[in-house]
């Protein structure tokens, strides 16, 4: 009775080896990861080609204190309370990802910034924009402020609960934000790029760096 | 809810509820504010605090997450728990997010109760308090619960404040006669502090010292430490008592005397010390020990006992040769008329045996300043009588407690009764207002459980719900009566700061303060001698059944049954969850022809519960047993079923003036239904299947025959099958690295059986509580269960009994792996038993070819709010983990050794870029265990504790037999008895 179990045991895995090998892209082997980013790449958040397209904002031109990029004809992605724009902010500005999303970095959890984030720089920066014109946006903000009331933004990336994004196993191994978030800094408002439940995307990835596939790396 | 408190807990993450693969639409994060420097989302912090469930002042730490706690673990810096917890301790968290939890202040109109707010409240409340003490002295009371520090003394003084000297510290199990014994044996009323890590024999006259008794993960650690097997030495303990509950379990030998001459017993045997010349004491108190314990006469103990004269000079020889020994009782399940002569007897056993000062000291504890039964009953004839205006109770229920003092009654008769307290229990719902007050996770304090140490207690939390802590609203009570109490604070935080000095930040980081208090040498008082000895009488018929009411490890005095994981928690006796049982002894149940689940009327005198009767072999014929805790009338939805045998008793008190906890004989009628066991018990025999082994400690150290299931081609086969499984594996993701191989040890000598880790489980993997039916359809979802299996012959007391905790083994060749049609179950690298919840589709084979029956299915959909089993109703469900899925309907589920916690220290060890190392892991079950019985670790260091333990002579694999190679190893109970042959079954 044993040894009939050791034997269906054997099997079965076997055959479930045969199985994935299928799919396995580079079996017997070490895949290469790829090259690593520079340092200033990661920094400054831009390690991939620029893109165009619906949704996107041109920032190849844009430099601090000049002019805002122009918004792409169509906007994508949820309204959210505050027209914050990332290609403002991470494009033209060039604010790195972690100065505001610092969780990242030692969470599982990305946070959101906190209002005082904000506040620290827009203290400064009026809730006016560059040419002095009002700017509403800002002024919501300053409004949020002063009455001691948070801001309800939009989700706009959810990982299903029955799996556990590490975020910052992701930081420490140098992997851009854009890599799974898309460029972001051309994103006038935030979109989903992808389905980041799309568990094939995960796993493509991790088979490509050769890192962990076990089931339990990220579901328990 | 409160908008601060909104943003607080909405934080960035939230508990996942609902599994699935939703995309967030239309979800909202709200920011905080401006973060808090304490709180990363998504990364626990932890507080330090004490534990409030039971006077025994554990120190905790709380974690949080998002402000949120969700689970409670011990304080390894505390000198009483020093890390550990019970079950009572890991489920307080279910007190603060009690559904049922009283959310404002409230005013009671007839049976409705209106809400009002706080200034109101406290207006009419400080109003009255003025007027009573105009009228008079003494017409305010407050009735609260054991206490310490800066609140007790504000509780003092402010009753003072109002004119009053009326201030009860009411426990129901106070241990008066105890307190009582050792002011007539050694001239000081305090309650002794027990070490039982240094006692090398203990015999226990019915103190249930793992379960309730004074302060039991404490003495667990000591009982652990001396009685568990450790290199060819262990204590002997010998249970004295009438009923064998779990503390006698772990004993090597159970006397059972007949019911009430238990102090005879003792004073006989301290008697034979004497005769047989062993006696520690000198001089004049040798000769007047040896005066009154010669009335004693061993044969005439004998007879009145029913215990062997050679039994009583056995151990009294046994007693005083292993040096230090202990004797300890006070048990509540003992407190009869002759209670306080039980625990003089007792003392006097010490004494002779020269336990005094050694494992025995009297360094002073909280319990000393316990009021009495007698109190209680002086308030209740004042109360009564009228004399009384004000009352205000807190912390305590002695509606439900104390029913034999007339509480209920009397109480009804003062004109503003007043409840500060957060749960609407028996007490709080004869109340006019109800004040509520924080849980202790949110509150302010100091404890002080023995002298020398001073636990912090600290809010975790904010407050759940529109709650003040009683400290508070006495200071803003009195302050609105024109009256200055406690130095002029304002709160209690600023009262606990000033006691706590300029180090405060850095005490409230530790949570703990020891100081060297040298205990009180104590001399033998005389005092005892006028006391009359002679068995304990119990009202009732002589053919009746001698009634114990037994304190329940889960519930305590009652104050647990508002838990769902306690009320869920199988009794580590009788593996009874959810229902009121009454114990028989299989005699006295063929007798009356009585089987289990009979329903059964208890009758004594007027006075009638119902119950479930327990055919159990742990009582002597002649006595019946029943759990205190269940039978509320009120106490929220998880309280209010079975039946409180409490109701039973009369106001009858010791020489102490404690209630008689024992006083009936009762008789059990029929009433012709039965109700199937909501059990959790399969067979109470292991029919030689070698679950949980035993083995006589003669027997250890000698080389014994090693059994071998398997012949050498046998061997040979598997051992090829293994190397293609493995090499198969090979193939497959990264099962080719370095990898630990996560293992577990659990030393059967250690393990108490008291299930603390069981809760420990439930709070730590989101685990549903699924109610009384769901388990009489054995469909409990318990992870880790505490297996109990009666060795030996039941017919007498000469049997032992073996328990096992039982969880997933992690089988390296595990059944339920190959049978998963969708890889489900598989085999992680580090070696668990991987379960992929969204990977299930609930086929059951898993289940089914599982031979440890350790995995549960999800019949129902526990984790949705809209399906009628939710079982995280209202704000119960800020407790789940984050870190843990909620599994849905239709899924398997099972132990994987807390890999929630393996995972978060591996990332944290990677992102930190160090090894990780054993102590950065513990599984919540091991991490509790107050007997140190779990060791968890990676098995592949050699130099590991879990390697180590694993190459202990004493290991064993339950059903090694089927080659399933199981990551748990069990390490061989070893105890006294020479019967163990019979016992230690070698799986066949």
């Amino acid at each position: 009775m044993t040894r009939t179990r050791v034997t269906i045991a054997g099997g079965v895995l076997l055959g479930l080896g045969a199985v994935l090998a299928g799919v396995s892209l580079a079996r017997g082997q070490r895949p290469q990861a790829p090259a690593d980013t520079t340092a200033a790449q990661v920094q400054w958040g831009f390690p991939l080609p620029p893109v165009s397209g619906s949704g996107y904002s041109d920032i190849s031109a844009a430099v601090p204190n000049g002019p805002w990029p122009e918004l792409p004809g169509r906007l994508r992605g949820p309204e959210q309370p505050i027209f914050y724009r990332h290609d403002i902010h991470a494009g033209q500005y060039r604010i790195p990802c972690l100065y505001c999303h610092n969780n990242a970095a030692n969470s599982f959890t990305a946070n959101i910034p906190a209002v005082s984030t904000c506040m620290g720089c827009h203290q400064f920066i009026a809730a006016a924009d560059s040419l002095g014109n009002p700017n509403p946006e800002i002024a919501k903000l300053v409004e949020a402020w002063n009455n001691r009331r948070s801001i309800e933004w939009v989700r706009v990336y959810k990982i299903s609960e029955h799996a556990h994004f590490p975020h910052m196993r992701h930081v420490e191994a140098r992997i851009a934000c854009q890599e799974c978030h898309g460029n972001v800094q051309q994103q006038p408002r935030v979109f989903a790029v992808r389905d980041v439940n799309n568990m094939g995307w995960c796993t493509n990835c991790h088979m490509r760096r050769g890192v962990t596939r076990d089931c339990t790396a990220c579901h328990y | 809810m409160k908008r601060r408190k909104f943003l607080q807990v909405a934080g960035v993450t939230t508990a996942g509820l609902a599994a699935g693969c939703g995309t967030g639409e239309g979800e909202k994060w709200l920011p905080y504010l401006v973060p808090d420097e304490n709180l990363v989302p998504g990364v626990p912090t932890y507080y330090a605090s004490t534990c409030r469930e039971c006077p025994a002042g554990c120190g905790i730490l709380v974690k949080t997450r998002e402000g949120r706690p969700i689970k409670i673990e011990g304080n390894p810096h505390h000198p009483v728990n020093r890390g550990r917890l019970c079950a009572r301790g890991q489920a307080a968290l279910q007190g603060l997010y009690d559904p049922d939890r009283v959310s404002q202040p409230m005013r009671r109109q007839g049976e409705r109760w209106i809400p009002i707010s706080w200034d109101e409240a406290l207006q009419q409340v400080s109003q009255a308090l003025a007027a009573a003490a105009t009228s008079g002295q003494d017409r305010v009371a407050f009735i609260g619960g054991a206490d310490s520090g800066p609140t007790d003394a504000l509780a003092d003084e402010f009753v003072r404040s109002f004119r009053s000297s009326r201030r009860i510290r009411y426990e129901a199990f106070a241990h008066e006669p105890l307190r009582e014994a050792s002011r007539l044996v050694f001239g000081t009323a305090s309650i002794p502090r027990y070490d039982f890590g240094a006692a090398r024999y203990i015999m226990s006259f019915g103190a249930d010292f793992l379960e309730t008794f004074l302060s039991p993960t404490e003495f667990a650690g000591g009982f652990a430490r001396s009685h568990g097997w450790h290199e060819g030495r262990m204590a002997r303990f010998v249970a004295v008592e009438p009923r064998r509950g779990m503390t006698g379990f772990s004993a090597d030998e159970w006397v059972a005397p007949e019911a009430g001459t238990e102090a005879l017993l003792a004073l006989g045997i301290a008697n034979a010390v004497f005769r047989q010349g062993r006696a520690r004491v000198t001089g004049g108190d040798a000769d007047a020990l040896r005066g009154f314990l010669a009335r004693f006469d061993i044969a005439t103990v004998s007879r009145q006992c029913g215990v062997a004269s050679d039994t009583i000079e056995r151990l009294a020889r046994e007693f005083t040769d292993a040096e230090p020994s202990l004797a300890v009782s006070g048990g509540v399940a003992l407190q009869h008329r002759q209670a306080t002569q039980l625990n003089v007897a007792v003392h006097l056993l010490n004494a002779v045996a020269g336990n005094v000062g050694r494992t025995v000291t009297f360094p002073g504890t909280v319990w000393d300043r316990l009021g009495t039964f007698a109190d209680l009953k002086g308030l209740v004839s004042a109360m009564d009588a009228g004399g009384v205006d004000v009352v205000i109770v807190h912390g305590t229920n002695p509606a439900f407690t104390a029913g034999a003092a007339g509480f209920a009654s009397a109480f009804s008769k003062v004109q503003l009764k007043v409840a500060l307290s957060s749960a609407m229990d028996e007490t709080t719902a004869l109340c006019d207002i109800v004040l509520p007050d924080h849980h202790p996770l949110e509150a302010w304090g100091l404890y002080t459980p023995v002298s020398g140490v001073t636990s912090v207690q600290q809010p975790a939390s904010t407050p759940v719900h529109d709650t003040r802590q009683a400290a508070d609203v006495m200071l803003q009570l009195a302050r609105l009566a024109n009256r200055t109490i406690g130095g002029g604070a304002e709160d209690a935080q600023q009262l606990v700061r000033r006691a706590l000095g300029a180090d405060a930040n850095q005490e409230l980081q530790r949570g703990v303060t020891t100081t060297v208090a040298a205990a009180r040498p104590v001399r033998l008082s005389r005092e005892f001698a006028r006391l009359s000895f002679g068995p304990a009488t119990f009202d009732g018929a002589e053919t009746g059944l001698v009634l114990l009411t037994v304190p329940s490890v889960a519930l305590y005095d009652g104050r647990g049954a508002n838990k769902g994981w306690l009320q869920e928690l199988p009794d580590p006796a009788t593996k009874i969850s959810w229902q009121t049982w009454v114990e028989v002894h299989p005699q006295t149940a063929a007798a009356a022809s009585l089987h289990n689940g009979d329903v059964v009327t208890v009758t004594a005198g007027e006075r009638s519960v119902e119950a479930l009767v327990y055919v159990y072999p742990g009582v002597r014929p002649g006595v019946a047993a029943m759990p205190i805790g269940r039978g509320h009338t009120r106490y929220g939805r998880y309280a209010t079923g079975g039946s409180n045998p409490l109701s039973l008793l009369g106001d009858v008190t010791d020489g102490s003036g404690a209630l008689a906890f024992a006083q009936l004989r009762v008789t059990l009628t029929p009433t012709g239904r039965r109700v199937p066991l909501a059990t959790t018990e399969g067979s109470p025999r292991q029919h030689g299947r070698g679950i949980a082994r035993l083995a006589a400690l003669a027997s250890m150290g000698q080389a014994h025959e090693v059994h071998e299931p398997f012949t050498a081609a046998e061997r040979r086969a598997i051992a090829r099958a293994d190397t293609a499984h493995r090499e198969a594996r090979y193939t497959l993701g990264d099962y080719r690295g370095e990898h630990p191989k996560w293992e577990m040890a659990i030393d059967l000598s250690r393990c108490t059986g008291c299930s603390a880790c069981v809760t420990a489980c439930y709070a730590e993997n989101n685990l549903p509580v699924v109610g009384e039916s769901q388990v009489q359809r054995h469909r409990e979802m318990a992870w880790i269960r505490l297996e109990r299996y009666f060795e030996g012959e039941t017919e007498g007391t000469d049997f032992q009994v073996a328990q096992v905790p039982m969880l997933c083994q992690q089988c390296e060749n595990a059944p339920c792996e190959p049978v998963c049609p969708v890889y489900a179950a598989y085999h992680t690298p580090d070696g668990l038993n991987g379960q992929i919840y969204n990977r299930c589709v609930g086929t059951r084979y898993c289940a089914n070819n599982c031979p440890y029956k350790v995995r549960y299915f999800n019949w129902f959909d526990y984790g949705s709010p809209a399906s009628p089993q939710f079982a995280f109703p209202g704000t119960l469900a800020w407790q789940l983990n984050p870190d843990v899925t909620v599994r849905t309907k239709g899924v398997m589920e099972k132990c994987t050794f807390c890999v929630q916690r393996i995972r978060y220290a591996q990332n944290e060890a990677k992102v930190s870029n160090r090894a990780l190392t054993d102590a950065d892991v513990q599984p919540a079950c091991a991490q509790t265990c107050p007997a140190d019985a779990i060791t968890f670790g990676d098995a592949r260091n050699p130099d590991s504790e879990v390697s180590r333990r694993k190459r202990d002579e004493r290991g064993y694999h339950v059903f090694e037999l089927l080659n399933t190679k199981p990551g748990v190893t069990y390490l061989t109970r070893v105890v006294h008895a020479e019967m163990a042959e019979a016992a230690s079954g070698e799986g066949h």
